[in-house]
């Protein structure tokens, strides 16, 4: 387990050092040049030259990945070029912001997912499974604008239960920060809600077809019993391969919820960097999700040997 | 989105995530703290008695675009102008008639010598920056000469170039000297670079030091920004009562109009800027909110590349702009919250300035005989650049339609404005719309478009006549001349001109229903002097 985990964090840290290089590449192409747009287009010649010498971008591009590279890991992420502040805060600040709502959206969407899942599989055909499977058809369906927008329309608007925006002041205490992170949360379970159930329903399905199933059954073990140990055990087995990439998804990727309710995350911060061309701000954003993605991969391969114990692994 | 993408996640990683938010909150910084106001004694001696006004009190919640770099010198965006002038004031402060009012300014008094090429300021006493330390003359000359060192690189070097000395004679006493006259010289400090700065600040990116009624208390870059008042602030209202009333501003920066409009709505905010004229209804049915609105010199003009085939046919200009029904677009395109333009770029709001030509009268028959006349006989079929930005694609719509009748076949290209604008489309397509900021008077637009070899000639029009106008009205300083000068160039544009001007769009604003002592402006940046805004109680 110990060779493994060494082997797989080796393996993490090239891949941030590859996708480092992809994402240096990538920014130095947007489009516009950097100092122009940082001085705005009424800016003299001679500024913009001056900047551009400030920043280094007059540097070998090969001289810039590296210092820039070496910075990062040493947790030097550099100072914005929009407004002249460490990026660093920023990024880590929105983070938490990201990490609060992808939290409490799984808290909401995956057990609730798992539930509906496995009671439409046990009642497979029957009025409630058709319930269940066309309600998550018809969530994987809705966009997040749309069911944002509604639930804007009628709870924060009409009937004033909740904000309509959930710019959240960073000193708010976390239990008063709660109001601001339902409605987003509720906005991105309802899209990943459906997902869970459908397929969790798909798998419990031929779960309960196995003959090991049928024989626990057989053997007399209380249903509840054969239910948690043998059948959950196995139909959630797919779900966990696709886990890392919800996580990656719900830290850097809720760009449209995050705008329709003005949430300060990561989604939008990066946004944010690439209208103004803030190579700086993208590239700390974009190694901080390629890390989270990195790292619940891991996690979920580990969580797969929980469950299964005929790929765990071997010292 | 990929499948891949919304996939779901185990509970156990719920766990994990928890870990990380643990991690995380001990790591999240402390927004940048601004120096704590330090009230000098004097000052202290010195204040009114304590306010008596109803007015007083309340925070101002405000959403819009996040402001760049917040050093004064390097101002550009409209959230940059808005945020600017909070913790700021300027030498000469511009009203919301687009006039110099010395009230509001930090120049007591001003005069010009006869020659007009020197100016002499003399300063308030009592205005202190938000450190306690006293504004001088020495912070005037110190700002205006940042502003016009080429060194230093401002987007104001040009503009005062003009400038050949400044001098401090005395703590307050400013003179100004200048190479040229310039009957618009009060305006050009005016402009929203010009915020007095302090002479001895050293890094204007992180050192927040105005004389503004309002101070810096937090930042959080591309989150909020929270302001406090300024309680030795210099201006008073009417009755006395220091300014301002509010207790402080929390700035959300939000740029989707339709989630600001969603936190007006729901009693997030209480103020957003350049509301887009289709909320207009929505805010006045909402009990809670109300809409502000101004005139304004604010226009999405269509611009006709004159140097090249076909617009180089000053009869194609012509049958283009006699096909066009003003009318209709203005309603069409933003519910008639405006005024038809004369195909000029000046509009209603500069008094005598404007020149009040008939409304072109569209005549289909006329154009397209000028076409044929041009060698067009069977029409033309021609490629448009639009913004995607709301009102462009409308316009251009309806325009389409309207040219149709004679025989013009418009290719609409709708392309985001970062593009339009970014990769120069809008100085060298033949066919494009472009928004144009209202500026306080009327000099600026001739100086930096219309004029051959101007900087932003994005119609590439050189036309000598007006240029000798527009040389007599930068410098001259008897106003009736420059009126006649002015009328004149607007009858040259209506005759022979590269621009199709719709409308001047209305500046608007949507408003929670209790926010009050609100002056709208016709100015370029529509921010609102929130110095006198108060809380209805």
């Amino acid at each position: 387990m110990t060779t493994y985990l060494v082997r797989r964090f080796a393996f993490i840290l090239l891949t941030i050092i590859a996708a480092s290089l992809v994402i240096f590449v990538a920014t130095r192409m947007m489009p516009g040049d950097v100092a122009r747009v940082m001085l705005g287009q009424f800016a003299t010649d001679q500024a913009v030259e001056n900047l551009r010498e400030e920043l280094g971008l007059n540097r070998p591009a090969h001289v810039q990945y590296l210092d820039w590279l070496i910075h990062f890991l040493t947790g030097d992420w550099g100072v914005s070029l929009v407004n002249r502040l460490e990026v660093r805060g920023m990024v880590l600040q929105r983070l938490g912001n990201s990490l609060k709502l992808a939290a409490l959206s799984l808290g909401i969407y995956v057990p609730l997912g798992i539930l509906l899942g496995v009671v439409a599989a046990l009642n497979r055909e029957g009025p409630v499974d058709q319930a269940i499977s066309g309600l998550s058809m018809a969530l994987v369906g809705l966009p997040e604008f749309v069911t944002g927008l509604v639930l804007i329309a009628f709870v924060a608007i009409s009937w004033r239960l909740l904000p309509a925006n959930s710019s959240i002041d960073p000193d708010t205490p976390l239990r008063e920060a709660f109001k601001y992170l339902i409605l987003p949360a509720i906005t991105v379970s309802l899209t990943s809600l459906g997902y869970i159930a459908r397929m969790t329903r798909a798998s419990t399905i031929n779960v309960l077809r196995a003959d090991y199933v049928r024989a626990a059954e057989l053997k007399g073990l209380p249903r509840r019993q054969v239910l948690l140990k043998h059948v959950l055990r196995n139909s959630l087995l797919p779900t966990v391969t696709v886990v890392a990439m919800g996580i990656g998804w719900l830290i850097g990727g809720l760009i449209v919820t995050e705008s329709v309710y003005g949430y300060p995350g990561l989604g939008r911060l990066l946004v944010y960097g690439i209208q103004r061309r803030d190579l700086i701000l993208v590239q700390a954003v974009s190694m901080v999700i390629v890390t989270i993605y990195s790292f619940s991969n891991l996690v979920a391969d580990i969580l797969y040997g929980v469950l299964n114990p005929r790929i765990r692994l071997a010292d | 989105m990929s499948v891949e993408r919304k996939m779901h996640v185990l509970l156990s990683i719920v766990v994990l995530a928890g870990l990380f938010l643990s991690s995380c909150t001990t790591a999240t910084p402390e927004p940048t703290k601004a120096p704590e106001p330090t009230a000098p004694a004097q000052a202290a001696t010195q204040a009114p008695p304590a306010p008596t006004s109803n007015k007083y009190g309340g925070i101002l919640r405000h959403a819009y675009y996040a402001p760049g770099f917040l050093d004064p010198a390097f101002l550009s965006s409209v959230a940059d102008d808005e945020v600017g002038k909070i913790w700021h004031d300027f030498l000469v402060f511009i009203g919301e008639d687009n006039q110099p009012d010395v009230t509001r300014s930090v120049a007591e008094s001003w005069a010009v010598s006869d020659d007009g090429l020197a100016w002499t300021f003399k300063l308030r006493q009592g205005v202190l920056f938000h450190d306690g330390k006293k504004m001088t003359s020495r912070d005037v000359k110190f700002t205006f000469d940042r502003l016009r060192d080429p060194e230093v690189g401002a987007a104001t070097v040009d503009m005062y170039k003009n400038i050949t000395d400044i001098q401090a004679p005395d703590d307050y006493t400013v003179v100004i000297h200048l190479s040229n006259t310039n009957p618009d010289f009060l305006k050009d400090l005016g402009d929203y670079h010009g915020l007095i700065m302090d002479a001895d600040g050293t890094d204007f990116a992180t050192q927040w030091n105005g004389t503004g009624a309002f101070m810096i208390k937090s930042y959080l870059p591309e989150e909020r920004l929270v302001f406090q008042r300024n309680p030795n602030y210099w201006l008073k209202d009417e009755e006395g009562n220091q300014l301002p009333y509010l207790d402080g501003m929390e700035f959300i920066f939000l740029g989707d109009p339709a989630a600001q409009i969603d936190a007006l709505r729901g009693g997030q905010i209480d103020y957003v800027l350049y509301l887009p004229p289709e909320y207009v209804q929505v805010l006045k049915d909402d009990p809670n909110t109300d809409v502000v609105s101004s005139r304004s010199n604010t226009t999405w003009l269509i611009r006709m590349r004159s140097d090249e085939e076909p617009f180089s046919d000053v009869r194609v200009r012509q049958a283009f702009r006699m096909a066009t029904d003003r009318k209709a677009i203005l309603e069409g395109a933003i519910s008639g919250l405006g005024v038809t333009g004369r195909d000029t770029p000046f509009g209603p709001v500069y008094g005598d300035f404007y020149l009040d030509l008939e409304e072109p009268v569209r005549d289909v028959d006329s154009a397209k005989q000028l076409l044929a006349e041009a060698g067009y006989p069977n029409g033309l079929e021609i490629d448009m650049s639009v913004q995607e930005t709301s009102p462009a694609p409308a316009i251009a719509t309806i325009w389409k339609e309207q040219l149709a009748e004679i025989g013009v076949t418009l290719n609409l290209q709708i392309i985001p404005a970062n593009v339009y604008y970014g990769e120069e489309l809008w100085s060298t397509v033949k066919l494009g719309i472009t928004d144009w900021g209202a500026r306080p008077y009327p000099q600026p637009y001739l100086a930096l478009a219309y004029t051959c070899g101007a900087p932003w000639n994005e119609s590439h029009w050189c036309d000598e006549e007006l240029d000798e106008i527009a040389a007599m009205t930068a410098k001259e300083m008897d106003r009736a001349k420059r009126t006649a000068g002015y009328h004149r160039i607007q009858e040259i544009f209506a005759e022979r001109g590269p621009l199709v001007v719709p409308f001047f769009v209305d500046n608007l604003w949507g408003v929670n229903a209790k926010l009050a002592g609100l002056r709208p402006t016709m100015g370029l940046g529509t921010a609102l002097d929130l110095r006198y805004v108060y809380f209805e109680k």
